[in-house]
């Protein structure tokens, strides 16, 4: 309960900062200051600055809004499409099952980042990029949920029922079956999100997600690099609101898990 | 040569311990970001590879400290009065790597092998009808016509010679280089170094030092630290937030010389107002370029055209743009801009000062009200479509490198398929044409002045400077230098006390 | 059974010619290519064609695709299109920075995720439990290039304990190993967090069933009942750990990039960005091989840790 509690706590934290924060910042995070290059953190700058005079804690919260926009959307589509293709695949069986397993499972015979890593490489970096592949490489696990548990669900008693009195399989499928594990699901999800926030993180470090002068906490943290020697702090602190986002959202996906045991 | 990797790894423990480095007086250890894609000094025209073959191979004539060309393999060259040939007396006694005997044959080979198909500079050799060698110290090059650039082409990098005979046995000298250079390759790890030791037997008399180790350390902050703790003698990219206190440290010396790049925020001349030249103007009105090489290359020198700044080619009336928003934005309303116009900015993203170059500039045109979306996209990306292929782009930035002579980095402008930019000006073009295939050396400086002139009137880039070419040596390192506009390391001098 | 053991197989092989395939192609869709690249931009166009042609990378997909896989089946994967050697050669050069660099990574992961994950299972509930759970919460989260960066600012540049970057390429193991420690501890704390995890859930789940409840009620001390427990819920993580060891080699490509190491990960980052097909495609069958490996692995184990499965 705890970290259901601390998880919701941080999750706001977090999506407040960068939903309301880039506005409340007096600082412009794309903009260049070169009257400010490479300062230390102070009252004015608190992360500090980077080389071009740019406030590191203004490119955070604008560089976090990207990030997770793009985890959270990415996620939202991996479990659309294996909603989808998991409820079609139980449902019509067959044909469609086997030919929709043997495509998910070639995507999962690759090792995820390598294949994320390809995708973004083949579509060029960027932002709608970085989501697509993202989605794509996380589709798989959720088409297995899915049509692992629409299956259990079609073999039930109630379902059973149902169909002997004539309900439509899609009914049966979108109001029975699905409520019931829509829980799980969620947990799985946030705990994806929180993965593909670091993800993401990686493409942009590796330089092959969003590109500068767009912020994201992986660019962001990337260009920190360069100057890691010279002023720590530039990676610092972007990477503690990284680490706290992906802390969020694991804490969530734990706490909702034991919430739903405890129901169980 | 395990015993030697044994040292280099404890050297590079050195590097933390901050302990004296173990490399004794005489090996010399440079630290540099770019490292070669392959040795073979015919197949590549990367500046990196050329950086290592300089040691391991001669041309027949080179420049010198203040880019001269002067003798190296061959002894004294003429042209024919009428420009048509070429001939080289080649210096005796000069032995490769192998103790074989370097004779006018294998110059005949190397020449040929640069000329045909699968080099990289087979088209400044396409005047070259014939190569032969009627003895074993004579060359003569037969020219279509005449070719003020070929003496200069051939002290570059690619003019290196091979053995004829390893040649003709298709040698892998990409990864197995063979020639008569100061240094002989003794190993090379990707990603890590390339060792060579002194050639005792060079023409010039061996080395001071006996061993050449230059480390690839893509990392400037690890080359800075590499060089306080003694594991470098002279580290290439110490970046420039750490001058200040390498200049602090009398143990170092910060070295600084132009370079030979001129670099340019190009434009895409065929896309609609980039092709008024009043726009283009404006452009060049609204950046501030000493700001820009300040930030974004660590210094260096305004330029108005396109040529590096400090070249004997430039025509002494060009001036850079001066910064001034206020005439760019009168330019701008004169020409029509309108208030919706957006440009494209293509910039490569391996090249960070490029990156920082690029978001300056987006700023600069923001206080003009242009408003600029940036892509930042790979290197072969940018090669393939906007350097080459479609030309999908409205503004990059990109540096040219150095040329010995004029024509490497003027010739095709004014033709408009013929460049990137696609600058489209006729007059150029002709100045420019004629100025690559005539003898006259007064004339061509004449034709190339004026192209320069009308290249800053016509403003088809905006024009940001030459940076300095900046090295860290420690202060016991004597002798090495970087040679002029082709900035490769020359090692043969290299004292250390 | 052998059936099933063929339709197995079967279906890895589909798998494996479906990946190749797919990467084959897809390098090829990147744009720009290898001549282009080492063209750069002194070459005039018509060189940059004689190059493609040299290169063979004016052939029709279709033969490059058929010659591919004719190399392939003999064992040769090509030849590099930069450096113009044979990427065996160079994969082989790469391979043990990340072999060592994930077995030492695996290593550390194992053991003190185990631990953790043991001590934190046998006493559920308490302020350890809780504070566990939390640490390897944050463990998991934490990002790895990020994690890479704090531990080089602390002990390399602070305390000079470890070298800043890089490897050596021989040396003697103490050398290499000084080099790989900072790496490995990186990509081992998410790894350890997860572990830990898993064998807190696997403790839990194994102490609830029947038998331990009535060996309880019987009155077996709770010291005994706690090895039994634990013999009974370790077998049943093998197949997890087996593929926790798959995830790892390819998570070595972050942080081979940020302590700059000359692994298989950059190695891969290199060729894409060069376009090197053949290096790429290289790294994939790699990459292929070591993940139907390990999977096959997490099946056998499972059925070594679950007997029932052997007669299904």
């Amino acid at each position: 309960m705890t970290r259901l509690r601390l998880g919701v706590a941080l999750a706001t934290l977090v999506l407040a900062s960068a939903l309301v924060g880039p506005w409340l910042m007096p600082h412009d995070p794309i903009r260049p200051d070169y009257g400010a290059r490479y300062e230390a953190p102070s009252a004015r700058h608190w992360f500090g600055t980077d080389g071009l005079g740019r406030d590191v804690l203004a490119r955070s919260l604008a560089g976090g809004r990207v990030s997770l926009s793009i985890a959270l959307g990415a996620t939202l589509a991996a479990l659309s499409i294996g909603l989808v293709a998991g409820l079609a695949a139980a449902a019509w069986r067959g044909l469609t099952d086997i030919v929709l397993t043997r495509a998910f499972d070639a995507l999962l015979a690759f090792p995820g980042f390598l294949l994320v890593l390809l995708l973004v490489s083949a579509l060029g970096g960027g932002v709608w990029q970085s989501l697509l592949a993202l989605a794509v490489a996380g589709s798989p696990l959720y088409f297995r949920l899915v049509r692992a548990f629409t299956q259990a669900e079609l073999k039930r008693d109630y379902v059973l029922a149902g169909a002997a009195l004539g309900a439509s399989r899609g009914r049966l499928l979108l109001r029975h079956a699905l409520p019931n594990f829509v829980g799980a699901l969620a947990v799985q999800a946030a705990s994806t999100a929180a993965t593909f926030v670091l993800v993401e993180a990686s493409l942009s470090y590796l330089g092959l997600g969003v590109a500068l002068p767009t912020p994201s906490w992986g660019n962001v943290l990337q260009d920190a690099r360069s100057y890691l020697t010279r002023q720590p702090w530039a990676a610092v602190g972007p990477g503690l609101v990284l680490a706290c986002a992906a802390l969020a959202l694991q804490f969530l996906s734990d706490g909702w898990r034991d919430t739903l045991d405890r129901r169980a | 040569m395990p015993l030697t990797r044994h040292r280099f790894a404890l050297a590079l423990c050195l590097v933390v311990l901050g302990s004296v480095g173990l490399a004794t007086a005489r090996s010399f250890t440079l630290a540099t970001a770019a490292q070669p894609d392959a040795l073979d000094p015919h197949r590549t025209s990367a500046t990196s590879s050329f950086q290592v073959t300089k040691s391991l191979y001669d041309t027949l004539v080179e420049p010198d400290q203040d880019g001269v060309i002067v003798p190296s393999l061959a002894e004294s060259w003429s042209f024919s009065p009428d420009g048509l040939t070429l001939s080289f007396v080649v210096r005796d006694g000069v032995r490769f790597h192998d103790g074989s005997v370097l004779t006018a044959n294998d110059v005949a080979a190397s020449v040929r092998r640069l000329a045909s198909a699968g080099s990289p500079k087979a088209d400044e050799f396409e005047m070259v009808v014939d190569v032969s060698a009627p003895d074993e110290r004579t060359l003569v090059l037969t020219l279509s016509r005449p070719a003020p650039a070929l003496l200069e082409s051939l002290a570059s990098g690619w003019g290196a010679v091979l053995p004829e005979a390893l040649i003709d046995a298709g040698h892998d000298f990409g990864n197995r280089p063979m020639g008569s250079g100061p240094f002989v390759m003794r190993e090379w790890v990707r990603d890590s170094f390339v060792r060579l030791t002194s050639n005792p037997d060079y023409f010039r008399g061996a080395p001071e030092v006996d061993e050449v180790v230059i480390r690839f350390v893509a990392d400037p902050a690890v080359q800075w630290q590499g060089l306080r703790a003694g594991a470098f003698d002279v580290a290439m990219d110490v970046a420039s937030v750490d001058w200040p206190s390498v200049r602090a440290d009398d143990r170092f010396v910060l070295e600084q010389g132009p370079s030979g790049l001129a670099l340019v925020a190009a434009l895409n001349n065929r896309r609609p107002y980039l092709d008024d030249v009043r726009v283009r103007r404006a452009l060049n009105l609204a950046v501030d370029a000493e700001t820009v090489m300040e930030v974004a290359y660590g210094g260096g020198l305004t330029i108005g055209t396109f040529m590096e700044a400090g070249s004997p080619w430039l025509p002494e009336s060009v001036e850079p743009y001066p910064y001034d928003p206020e005439a760019s934005r009168e330019l701008l309303r004169a020409a029509g801009v309108p208030e919706a116009w957006r440009l494209e900015m293509v910039l490569p993203q391996p090249y960070e000062p490029h990156v920082v170059a690029g978001q300056m500039i987006q700023d600069y045109l923001r206080e003009v009200a242009v408003r600029v979306d940036v892509r930042v996209v790979e290197w072969g990306v940018w090669l393939g479509e906007v350097f080459r292929g479609a030309h999908d782009f409205d503004v990059t930035v990109i540096g040219h490198s150095g040329k010995l002579d004029a024509s490497g980095r003027l010739s095709g402008y004014g033709h408009p398929e013929a460049t990137y930019s696609g600058f489209d000006d006729p007059q150029v073009a002709a100045w420019i044409d004629r100025a690559g295939v005539i003898a006259d050396a007064e004339e061509r400086r004449e034709l190339y002045a004026l192209a320069l002139a009308r290249i800053h009137e016509e403003a088809p880039f905006i024009f940001l400077g030459t940076p300095f070419t900046t090295f860290v040596r420690a202060a016991h390192v004597n002798g090495f230098w970087v040679t002029p506009l082709l900035d490769t390391f020359d090692m043969r001098e290299v004292v250390m006390d | 059974m052998l059936r099933l053991a063929l339709t197995q197989v079967l279906s890895v092989l589909v798998a494996v010619v479906a990946t190749l395939t797919v990467v084959f192609f897809a390098v090829r869709a990147l744009p720009g290519d290898a001549a282009v690249i080492l063209g750069g931009l002194e070459t005039q166009t018509e060189q940059v064609e004689a190059l493609r042609g040299e290169l063979g990378l004016d052939l029709p997909l279709s033969v490059q695709y058929v010659r591919y896989w004719a190399d392939l089946l003999r064992g040769d994967l090509g030849t590099s299109l930069r450096e113009r050697r044979p990427v065996g050669e160079m994969l082989r050069e790469r391979l043990w920075v990340t072999l060592s660099l994930a077995g030492l990574a695996f290593s550390l992961a194992l053991v003190s995720g185990l631990t953790v994950g043991l001590l934190a299972g046998r006493r559920t509930g308490t302020t350890g439990d809780g504070v566990a759970l939390g640490l390897t919460t944050v463990g998991l989260t934490l990002p790895e290039f990020w994690l890479g960066f704090l531990l080089i600012l602390l002990f390399s540049v602070q305390l000079g304990w470890f070298p800043l970057i890089g490897l050596p390429v021989e040396g003697d193991l103490g050398v290499r190993l000084w080099h790989l420690i900072l790496p490995a501890v990186t990509l081992a704390v998410p790894r350890a967090a997860q572990i830990a995890r898993l064998a807190r859930v696997r403790l839990l789940e194994e102490a609830s069933a029947d038998y331990v409840r009535t060996a309880r009620s019987k009155g077996v001390s709770p010291r005994a009942l706690t090895r039994h427990v634990a013999a009974n819920a370790l077998p049943g993580l093998l197949p997890l750990l087996a593929l926790e060891l798959g995830g790892l080699l390819t998570g070595t490509i972050v942080v081979e990039q940020v302590f700059g190491l000359p692994g298989l990960g950059s190695t891969l980052l290199g060729a894409i960005a060069a376009r090197d097909y053949p290096v790429v495609q290289g790294v994939a069958v790699l990459a292929v091989l070591v993940y139907v490996l390990v999977n096959w692995l997490a099946d056998v184990l499972q059925m070594l840790a679950d007997p029932r499965l052997r007669y299904e």
